[in-house]
């Protein structure tokens, strides 16, 4: 068996960064540990500055200029863990999730990727996109990765006497031991791994427990896994805006990287996605909804960009935007379209992408399609239905009748002596399965004496003569 | 021998139309199913990547019947969207499968402003998703909207349909083709003026049997 692998990813800024969304001119940025003033993490500007880590928020203001303070939120931080756990989940299908870093299994996928090497760079490529500042060390057990990248050591290697060689030059504060364990061990002379190594287990067993054995054991030892993520059945994520949003067109920037992590799950998954609901919350009012459609589905973030583009443009906001939510909604496995015989031209994806960029933009109810059913009642044979809703199509019923090609919805009284009536009626029956009354009328096809419209006109039992279609 | 080539250049550029023989007019077009029509198009047919006009004093004079039986070809062969825009009455599909229209393939769109309407015919186009858009306009457009949706039929290859009022009949148009098309108080013929047609002069009062009901019949009659 080959030795194995586990790499550890840390994000030492991960609160920070998912709080503070990237701006175009870069603020020193605090975060705030919460109850104590202390400033927790901070941006390299404000380091620049003279920030550290742990100064009282009072000091540090006085160090800057201009900054923008938030308090840390363990929920923020978790969800974007989470959004990060997915992007990771191409390069390993076994991920923990840990503080503030994930824990892959890399050993498996080493084959795939052809070598470390490949693996390592094709990891770091698609983390630099994240716009996260982040910290990768792989070794032979989970524990030994995760020690060095939160001492932010870039190191790989599954060999144990090189990760041993590295973890030896460590304190004994630097190997995520009990603090007080860390801190008796040091006044016992005992300041670095590799003395705390050489020292007698069975001393150590008992002056300080099983605990510590067992995390001196997992350190080299054991492959121990956390508890391992999977990716969730359904893709909800949420954000909260730092500034409030006036315009409708300012919300592309942050809904996008909620698309690039969408993007990510979907070819995790391999599905496409049909549909988006985006939630746009508001102060005291009730959010604005807005449903973006695809027709065959679709995952990459570009083609999701556009149409979100195309629907902004016609959207309004009532008051500005605070916090956006976002749920893809009707997943499906992905089709592959088959072009021309050149594969020059895509008819069927042109016309999906045409159908998407019309509902967007004139709204899911304006743009309908033609639907026969069996009925023979003129107003229930006829109808406009959604294009995309595919269990309604299914249902259709090849129904031609020698009616006109306009019906109208709302059937306007006339004057039947204004007309020349050139046909004998149609006498159509029926419906006493489902109304207390039958339906009958007479159908009649008449000139208009004036315009010279041919028209197709309907006389019930009430004797009123209604106008009912045009042949156009 | 200059005097020659310069003329042939503006041919050439079409600013200049020569009183050549129409019908030998090189103009992409397909056939309408009317033969007595077609002989009198350039081309033989409805004019393709260009933007014909149908104007009507009223709405439903029988333009949709004009267009018809080339509209159940072309949702035959061509299985993109025919995209209808802010038609006047609804759509009723067993008088479309009448005429055997591809009901399939109709895309029935409200437009209430006029940006999103000239969008959408652009995006109809452009895209490549729709194989032919007919588009109902009651108001004015002025010649840079025309001639943009003009441009962009003539790139996309796509025929496009506005059904617009008779009272822009005298309007500046650069359409290929405008027809006026009025009743008849024969049950079974359209008048049809040819007021704008391209290598040829307009032409009045041309009779067309345009009927009622599809003479080939339904193929799915109930």
């Amino acid at each position: 068996m080959k030795p194995n692998l586990w790499l550890f990813i840390h994000f030492p800024k991960l609160a920070l960064e998912s709080w503070f969304t990237q701006s175009d001119q870069p603020v020193p940025q605090l975060l705030l540990a919460p109850g104590t003033k202390e400033v927790m993490q901070c941006n390299s500007l404000a380091s620049q500055a003279g920030v550290k880590v742990g100064m009282k928020v009072s000091t540090a203001t006085c160090l800057l200029q201009q900054v923008e303070i938030a308090n840390f939120d363990p929920q923020t931080e978790k969800e974007a863990l989470e959004r990060l756990a997915i992007l990771c989940y191409r390069f390993s299908a076994q991920i923990s999730v840990d503080e503030s870093g994930l824990l892959l299994e890399a050993g498996s996928m080493l084959k795939l990727f052809r070598g470390i090497r490949n693996y390592w760079h094709a990891l770091h490529k698609a983390l630099a996109k994240s716009g996260y500042s982040f910290v990768c060390s792989a070794a032979h057990t989970p524990v030994a990765a995760k020690v060095l990248a939160q001492n932010e050591i870039e190191f790989c290697s599954r060999n144990p006497v090189r990760v041993r060689d590295i973890l030896d030059q460590l304190s004994i504060f630097q190997i995520g031991l009990n603090p007080k364990h860390a801190a008796r061990l040091d006044a016992m002379g005992l300041s670095n791994y590799k003395l705390l190594r050489a020292a007698p287990k069975k001393e150590l067993g008992y002056r300080f427990g099983r605990e510590l054995l067992q995390q001196l054991l997992d350190l080299e030892n054991s492959d121990h896994q956390g508890n391992s993520f999977e990716l969730p059945p359904r893709f909800f994520q949420s954000i909260h805006l730092l500034h409030e949003v006036e315009l409708a067109q300012g919300l592309i920037f942050p809904i996008s990287r909620i698309l690039q992590t969408l993007e990510q799950y979907l070819l995790a998954r391999q599905l496409v996605s049909e549909s988006l609901f985006i939630k746009l919350e508001h102060r005291e009012i009730s959010p604005t909804m807005l449903h973006i459609q695809a027709v065959q589905g679709l995952k990459y973030q570009k083609d999701w960009q556009h149409l979100l583009a195309i629907r902004l443009e016609q959207t309004q906001l009532p008051k500005p935007v605070i916090g956006i939510r976002v749920r893809a909604h009707r997943f499906s496995k992905e089709q592959h379209q088959s072009g021309d015989l050149l594969g020059y031209q895509f008819p069927q994806e042109d016309s999906d992408r045409l159908l998407a960029f019309l509902i967007a933009r004139l709204g899911h109810d304006k743009v309908k399609r033609p639907f026969t059913t069996a009925d023979p009642r003129p107003e229930r044979a006829g109808l406009l239905v959604s294009p995309t809703n595919q269990e309604e199509l299914d249902t259709e019923f090849p129904n031609a009748k020698k009616h006109p090609i306009f019906r109208l919805e709302r059937i306007r009284e006339i004057q039947p002596e204004h007309y020349d009536i050139k046909v004998e009626p149609e006498r159509i029956v029926s419906g006493w399965w489902d109304e207390n009354r039958i339906y009958r009328a007479d159908y009649f096809i008449a000139q208009h004496k004036h315009t010279g419209q041919w028209h197709w006109l309907s006389r019930n039992d009430t004797g009123f003569w209604r106008l009912a279609g045009v042949f156009a | 021998m200059n005097n020659v080539s310069t003329i042939d250049a503006l041919k050439n550029k079409g600013q200049i139309w020569a009183g050549d023989d129409w019908r030998l007019a090189r103009i992409q077009s397909s056939p309408s199913g009317y033969t007595d029509l077609d002989s009198h198009l350039p081309g033989g047919g409805w004019p393709l990547g260009a933007v014909t006009e149908l104007l009507t004093q009223y709405h439903g004079m029988g333009e949709l019947r004009l267009l018809a039986p080339y509209l159940a070809k072309l949702g035959r062969q061509d299985q993109r969207w025919q995209v209808w825009i802010n038609p006047p009455y609804q759509p009723h599909g067993p008088g479309l499968r009448h005429w055997h229209l591809n009901i399939e393939k109709i895309l029935v769109c409200k437009a209430s402003k006029q940006a999103d309407l000239l969008w959408s015919i652009e995006q109809s186009m452009v895209t490549g998703g729709a194989s032919v858009v007919l588009a109902w306009i009651d108001i004015a457009l002025d010649k840079a909207q025309l001639r943009r949706m003009q441009l962009a039929a003539e790139k996309n290859n796509i025929p496009v349909f506005l059904l617009r009022p008779a009272k822009f009949k005298n309007a500046a148009s650069i359409a290929a083709l405008r027809l006026f098309v009025s009743a008849n108080n024969e049950q079974k013929a359209l008048r049809v003026d040819i007021l704008k047609r391209k290598a040829g002069w307009p032409l009045e009062d041309l009779q067309l049997p345009v009927p009622l009901f599809n003479p080939k019949g339904a193929l799915h009659e109930a």
